[in-house]
């Protein structure tokens, strides 16, 4: 099953639609982005970034029969027959010998000879690769495998996602956007720390965000003045130590919303715009929790979301971008529409949901695209989760069900080798809960929460046993 | 202004950001700040993760009148409650000298 998106995906960014691409989940690329660049302090520590390293398996449900998916892991037997099972073509796979946890599918593959080899092999025979986003390592990996891009430079990459960028943006074209200042300079960040302090004499709130924060990182929301006047304090100073005064935030009123969005559209080579997608993001405290399909919109507002993503995407190509690109949104309490919070030029956590959504999300279904948390004493494979979730599972006749779409970042913050007594680690599964009402969805979502916590308290059981 | 503690009883400023840490995480947590002991780790077990240690850390700054150097904090800073006090503790301690350096 090669569903249409990847087509279409492949004809924007070759020109072709049965081009070879080797997919690399390179998720949070925005660290690399934001190497080097003056925005909030960036402290991602803990278990985090170990588990988003391993999102790198969601790119075998976008890669096709002939496409290729880089991988930091070999992915659970039981978990490839399963999507087999459900109708998937599953793609070659390139695995590192020895990853880090710590690092990135592209820098695991940076240190891998036989994956270096196999690439450059690949590349020789017309193969490109389709990264999630483009930054120099990628650009490296591809140069020193003998392999192209399928994307723009990574410094166009880098620059389009910038929050600055996407402010002055909408500014330039004239679409709605909350109140706020971009601040390239500690000019500019004096300015609308000023500003900033005359929205919150008025009892508004406001927040800072670091040009290249992801997933609600590098966001801070600011009630009063002593806070304000430390953040600037913070930012000054670390520009201070850099010996320059250039400075990567945004600062905006924080407003009322009464939902997020993400609507996605590709931009062909060509410069042409094809609008894929919106969904209703559910988020909290900025961290992306997952998507709920249908988004509950009016005609009106996809039609708007529409107009906007010709806007947008004609507007990123003019500058050099072609690929994916993801748009977050924000609808107000009043159902009026922020277009444009910010640009994510690069793949997003919807656009490895295409394929199943084209497949298995009907007209007539919901679906919540969620992330459940675990607490595990153990790793859990593959079949132990597949036998307690047995008639939760998606069945393609019934129509319903779960459907996992990534495994290995349940296990993948398990620490290596013996399991000392008490050793507990985090893990998270993705999945997508199909029904066909809404009430459904969510009594199957919280059946797979109850039964998943049963499981995961089954492992720290043992562990104590 | 820069405010700082110079002449601040170092263990005492030990104790004193426990206290700040146990009640700032307790707090954005929803914990019981009894809960939290000086080994408790940060991370794995209290639940703290990259959009929160922003916060925290701006509240240590307020609470105890001190400013971090964010770019030399290390994973290792944010073991525990404790390593993280001493972390604070040493902070402290180096913008005292060179306070009275100055």
């Amino acid at each position: 099953m090669t569903g249409h998106f990847t087509g279409r995906l492949k004809a924007a960014l070759t020109g072709t639609c049965d081009a070879e691409l080797v997919f690399l989940g390179n998720f949070e690329v925005e660290d690399q982005w934001a190497r080097g660049e003056p925005g909030l302090p960036r402290l991602t520590f803990g278990s985090g970034s170990v588990i988003v390293n391993r999102m790198d398996e969601f790119a075998l449900l976008l890669a096709g029969k002939g496409d290729h998916v880089v991988l930091k892991g070999e992915p659970d037997p039981d978990y490839l027959g399963h999507l087999e099972e459900l109708g998937f073509d599953l793609p070659g796979m390139l695995v590192v010998e020895r990853q880090d946890p710590g690092s990135t599918v592209t820098q695991d593959a940076l240190e891998d000879r036989p994956v270096l080899r196999e690439l450059g092999r690949l590349g020789a025979r017309g193969g490109v690769v389709c990264a999630h986003g483009v930054s120099e390592l990628e650009e490296r990996l591809a140069d020193r495998a003998g392999i192209p891009l399928a994307a723009p430079p990574a410094a166009i990459c880098k620059a389009v996602n910038s929050k600055i960028y996407s402010r002055r943006l909408a500014g330039e074209l004239g679409i709605r956007q909350t109140r706020g200042w971009t601040c390239a300079s500690l000019a500019e960040l004096d300015a609308a720390v000023e500003a900033a302090r005359a929205l919150l004499a008025d009892g508004r709130r406001v927040v800072f965000k670091d040009a290249f924060g992801v997933s609600g990182k590098g966001i801070e929301v600011v009630a009063d003045e002593r806070r304000l006047d430390r953040l600037h304090r913070m930012v000054r100073s670390r520009a201070r130590k850099a010996g320059d005064d250039r400075v990567g935030l945004v600062v905006e009123e924080w407003v009322a919303k009464r939902a997020d969005l993400n609507y996605q559209f590709t931009v062909g080579r060509d410069g042409r715009v094809h609008v894929d997608f919106v969904k209703e993001a559910l988020t909290e405290g900025g961290v992306h929790l997952g998507h709920r399909i249908p988004a509950r919109l009016t005609e009106r507002q996809t039609a708007e979301l529409t107009e906007v993503s010709g806007l947008l995407g004609g507007r990123l190509a003019d500058d050099g971008y072609f690929g994916v690109v993801g748009v977050d949104a924000m609808v107000d309490p009043d159902g009026g529409l922020y277009p444009i919070v910010e640009i994510n030029a690069r793949h997003n956590m919807s656009t490895y949901q295409a394929s199943i959504q084209e497949a298995f999300i009907g007209s007539g279904s919901t679906a919540l695209v969620r992330r459940y948390p675990l607490r595990l004493g153990a790793p859990l494979p593959f079949g132990s989760l597949r036998r307690a979730l047995a008639d939760l599972l998606f069945d393609p006749a019934r129509g319903s069900g779960l459907l996992i779409n990534n495994h290995a970042t349940v296990n993948a913050a398990a620490p290596p080798g013996e399991r000392a007594p008490g050793t507990e680690f985090a893990g998270r599964l993705h999945g997508v809960v199909v029904a066909d009402s809404a009430d459904r969805t969510a009594a199957l979502d919280d059946e797979v929460g109850r039964r998943l916590a049963a499981l995961a308290q089954g492992t720290r059981g043992e562990e104590r046993g | 202004m820069q405010h700082t503690t110079p002449d601040a009883d170092t263990a005492d400023l030990y104790g004193r950001a426990v206290a700040t840490i146990t009640g700032s995480l307790a707090k954005s947590m929803k914990v019981d700040p009894d809960t939290i002991r000086e080994d408790s780790r940060l991370f794995d077990e209290l639940g703290l993760d990259s959009t929160t240690v922003l916060e925290l850390l701006m509240t240590i700054e307020e609470e105890l009148e001190m400013e971090f150097d964010t770019d030399i904090l290390e994973q290792h800073h944010f073991k525990t409650v404790g390593t993280l006090a001493t972390f604070v503790q040493e902070q402290a301690a180096e913008q005292a000298d060179q306070q009275a350096g100055a």
